[in-house]
């Protein structure tokens, strides 16, 4: 910022950004209301009208006015300060729980704070579920307003900001409005100088979803798992019958064949194998979409439906890992095990890059490409979860199948209906998903169904 | 709103405030403080015929912005008063009677558009109650000082020789002028 403006914007000039510029702790701004510019003008007529009509008291109304509006006018900005406290009721939550949250303003100052307004700042990622943020009051010094109201929960590690303060006089000539950060309530129990009330954290990680098999395809690591592969050995499905050789087990010799022409040979069938998966969330700005007000962004459902995915995959024995494509990155290395799957619940639930909120953080391409490309194992098989907003995904699904990666596209579709933006972005998407098809990809396009039902329904037009 | 948008439907009819929208409109709380003045200045209107008439539809507008949560009706109610008193004080109302109806006028407004204004901010669901009743109060009493001020220069000076009032005016106009800087 170049330009300094001056703490009471001037009307004649008047100041832009003030309306939109909100304060920051240790910077009030304040606003002239222009609440009286009107009174002082009917007054000025009303004394101009009793001259002309020689109407004394007229004169005398308007004279009244014109004080009363220059009182108002003489009221500065009001000086008070006001405390904030605010304890919210438990730091972890489940998906859907209320929490109560208590918030408790006080005069600090020594004068009479006639109006004073409170918007608590509640997280952009939780919704108010009872009660509300917001408080209007008056408060002589020393003097406390309590009160309170309950957040639904939702996935996510979520910070609450300061307490937005409107102050106005009691002409509410000048508004101030600052930016108070909320403190732990006095006589707080404090451990270490540090308090162990909680004034502004909520966590909420919710359990991985289950009940959908995800299917694989045929790329793999040398472990037994449940991925049949075009390898010949021993299996349930059959593959091909080859010669006999020493040491085949004898279960597994063609007797119908060495009964017809003498030959020994051995019946080969697909190899189960364990797969390596790396889940690959797209978590650029553009998965923040979702089709309606109310609806889930896609980058939710795609968070749901890595989890879904980390479990079906797991729960068959094949490795699994996780990563972020977008601003800021998450890695989870492919593993097995209990531990590894409270992590990857952790990661999902509370990690800063799948945050409910789209992040502030500039996307570069290149450098978030990189960082999942050097760390995929050679023989990692992805998931890519994304809307398909934008060109960019395809290009990035394409560029690792060209290295070798089994691709499986799982774009949870944001689009909705009604306008005729919103009918030009589904067909740009559907044409994103034919592309990924020509290219050999695999396509889970995911509507408003359950994702198991979007799974059963595209697998059936995949080949091996 | 027709759509409940809830599954369900066996739960007990609970109230669910998550999705009712925020509404900008005051409550029932603040209509007493701005009724109150704003009848004082009508009643004070009533005795010159169509500045009484005035003073009604001013009453009702700002009853009905204040209730609706609308400016302009506030806005427009007003000024509906405050023509009134233009009106009784060019037909030749008593000065008092003009003072009261005038100081009450204003205390109506101010407090009606502090009323939508505040619910714009804290919505219908908090407690304003208080507020706009400290703020009618302060508001209330600077339009008693400034109308007493005013009508002790008027009887001060025998009861309205001309060059006092505009001296009285000039000197609010002056110091008007020096705040607006």
């Amino acid at each position: 910022m170049t330009r300094v403006s001056s703490p009471v914007p001037d009307p004649q000039l008047g100041d832009p950004g003030a309306a939109d510029r909100r304060a920051t702790p240790g910077e009030p701004i304040d606003r002239v209301t222009e609440r009286w510019r009107g009174v002082t003008a009917f007054a000025l007529l009303a004394a101009a009208l009793g001259v002309l009509l020689s109407r004394p008291a007229l004169v005398l109304a308007g004279a009244a006015g014109v004080l009363l509006g220059g009182a108002a006018r003489a009221a500065g900005p009001p000086a008070g300060a006001v405390a904030v406290e605010r304890t919210v009721a438990s730091e972890r939550a489940d998906p859907g729980e209320q929490v109560r949250v208590t918030v408790t303003v006080e005069n600090v100052g020594d004068s009479l704070l006639p109006d004073v307004r409170v918007v608590d700042g509640v997280p952009g990622g939780l919704t108010v579920a009872e009660g509300t943020p917001r408080h209007a009051t008056a408060l002589r010094p020393g003097k406390r307003a309590t009160f309170s109201y309950a957040v639904r929960a939702s996935r996510g590690r979520h910070a609450f900001g300061p307490a937005t303060v409107l102050l106005r006089g009691f002409t509410g000539t000048v508004e101030r409005e600052r930016s108070v950060p909320a403190a732990p309530p006095d006589g707080a129990a404090t451990d270490g100088g540090e308090s162990t009330v909680n004034t502004d954290a909520l966590a909420c990680t919710p359990e991985l979803g289950a009940g959908a098999r995800v299917p694989l395809p045929p790329q793999t690591t040398g472990l037994a798992g449940r991925v049949t592969t075009d390898i010949g050995g021993s299996g349930t499905e059959f593959h091909a019958v080859r010669e006999y050789r020493r040491g085949d087990p004898l279960a597994r010799v063609d007797w119908a064949r060495f009964a017809r022409t003498g030959e020994f040979a051995t019946r080969q069938f697909r190899e189960e194998r364990a797969a390596t998966v790396v889940v690959v969330l797209d978590t650029r700005e553009t998965s923040y979409t979702a089709p309606g007000a109310d609806a889930p962004t896609a980058l939710e459902r795609s968070v749901a439906a890595a989890g879904t995915t980390l479990v079906s995959l797991l729960d068959a024995g094949d490795r699994a890992g996780l990563a972020a494509w977008g601003p800021t990155a998450c890695w989870l290395a492919p593993g097995l095990g209990a531990a590894h799957r409270a992590r990857a619940r952790e990661l999902l639930g509370t990690h800063a890059a799948f945050r409910p909120t789209p992040p502030e953080r500039r996307f570069l391409p290149t450098i978030a490409r990189r960082r999942v490309e050097r760390r995929l194992p050679a023989d990692a098989q992805v998931f890519l979860c994304s809307p398909l907003t934008d060109d960019r995904p395809v290009g990035f699904g394409r560029r690792l199948a060209a290295k070798g990666h089994r691709v499986t596209v799982l774009s949870p579709d944001p689009t909705g209906e009604g306008s005729t933006g919103r009918r030009l972005a589904a067909v740009e998407r559907d044409r994103r998903l034919s592309t990924l098809r020509e290219a050999g990809l695999r396509v889970v396009d995911w509507g408003t169904e359950p994702l198991a039902t979007a799974i059963a329904r595209t697998e059936r037009r995949w080949s091996r | 709103m027709s759509d409940a948008g809830s599954a369900g439907s066996g739960a007990p009819p609970t109230r669910e405030p998550a999705t009712d929208r925020f509404d900008p409109r005051p409550g029932r709380a603040a209509l007493p403080a701005v009724l109150l003045p704003a009848v004082v200045a009508a009643l004070a209107l009533l005795a010159s015929g169509v500045a009484g008439l005035l003073g009604a539809v001013g009453l009702g507008l700002l009853a009905v912005g204040t209730r609706a949560g609308r400016r302009d009706a506030v806005g427009a109610g007003a000024v509906a008063l405050l023509a009134g008193t233009l009106v009784a004080g060019a037909t030749g109302a008593d000065p008092a009677l003009l003072l009261v109806a005038g100081g009450a006028g204003l205390v109506a407004w101010d407090t009606a558009d502090h009323a939508v204004g505040l619910a714009e901010q804290v919505g219908r669901r908090a407690a304003i109650g208080r507020s706009v009743g400290v703020h009618a109060a302060g508001s209330g009493l600077l339009a008693a000082t400034g109308v007493a001020v005013a009508y002790a220069a008027f009887r001060s000076t025998g009861g309205g020789t001309p060059l006092a009032l505009v001296l009285l005016l000039g000197g609010g106009i002056a110091l008007l002028r020096v705040l607006r800087r």
